[in-house]
């Protein structure tokens, strides 16, 4: 459980420290978008227990965030 | 064999109608979030100067303690499961980190309001105040979840499908506590920042 919270805190610092660096705003952007997903991933599998749950319940669960993020990186990637 | 072990040990934790719930809570924040992404496709440069008015370490250091407060929750859980001692304190911790969050919102959303910015500035702003005051509202009152469930936890020493069945307050502890629905929406609302 420690490691995932230690991955959870480096997914949510990484942007910040990405985006005090300088980096593009578009390399951010997208960034942002992938450790999105893994944070949805381990919140779901771990702090959810959705673990050992049956699989369509755990794959309704970590979908959510496949699909908002889809939707928002074409939108992204349109406009 | 061992696949009829494997179905057996595959479990939903917590209520059925608790996740029903949760689903529909996740629904409405994707769609919110869609609806913010299509409308900052339609006025990126509203978007943009709303987002420069934003405090971006306050985002980070309210997401760092709601996902220390749901950490502290899943231990505490993992812990009365196991019918260990020490759920208290994690629970404590849990409210405490929340906290953090509750008091970071509000002292973000007066320097805002103190600023001139409301519902009514702009799209990003309506945007902004509705969505996550959305999710404040998800948050808030999560430090009586844990409190409460805690409490009764260490006194009782229920056994692990009593534990399960015990209601919702129980639930909404096993699935995050402070963070609920809204741990994984947090992680967009961060970005909405950026």
């Amino acid at each position: 459980m420690l490691a995932v919270y230690i991955a959870l805190m480096v997914c949510t610092m990484l942007p910040v420290i990405v985006m005090q660096a300088g980096a593009d705003m578009t390399v951010l952007v997208w960034l942002v978008f992938a450790l999105v997903l893994v944070k949805a991933l381990l919140l779901v599998d771990h702090f959810m227990e959705m673990k050992h749950a049956p699989w369509g319940w755990r794959f309704a669960a970590q979908g959510w965030a496949v699909v908002v993020v889809a939707v928002l990186a074409g939108v992204h990637a349109v406009g | 064999m061992a696949q009829t072990q494997a179905a057996q040990h595959k479990h939903l934790p917590g209520d059925l109608a608790v996740w029903f719930f949760i689903f529909a809570e996740l629904a409405v924040f994707g769609i919110l979030f869609i609806g913010f992404g299509v409308a900052r496709s339609l006025a990126p440069a509203t978007f943009s100067a709303g987002r420069a008015a934003l405090h971006p370490w306050t985002g980070l250091i309210n997401t760092i303690g709601l996902i220390t407060a749901s950490y502290l929750v899943a231990c505490a859980v993992k812990r009365l499961r196991h019918e260990k001692t020490g759920t208290t304190a994690l629970l404590v911790g849990a409210i405490a980190a929340s906290s953090i969050y509750t008091f970071g919102k509000l002292w973000e959303y007066g320097v805002l309001y103190a600023d001139g910015y409301n519902l009514g500035t702009d799209t990003f702003f309506m945007f902004y105040f509705f969505l996550t005051f959305f999710h404040f509202m998800h948050v808030g009152p999560g430090p009586d979840h844990p409190g409460g469930a805690g409490g009764e936890g260490e006194k009782r020493r229920l056994p692990h499908q009593q534990h399960e069945r015990h209601g919702i307050r129980r639930v909404l502890l096993a699935h995050g506590g402070p963070g609920m629905a809204g741990a994984i929406p947090d992680a967009l609302c961060t970005g909405l920042r950026r």
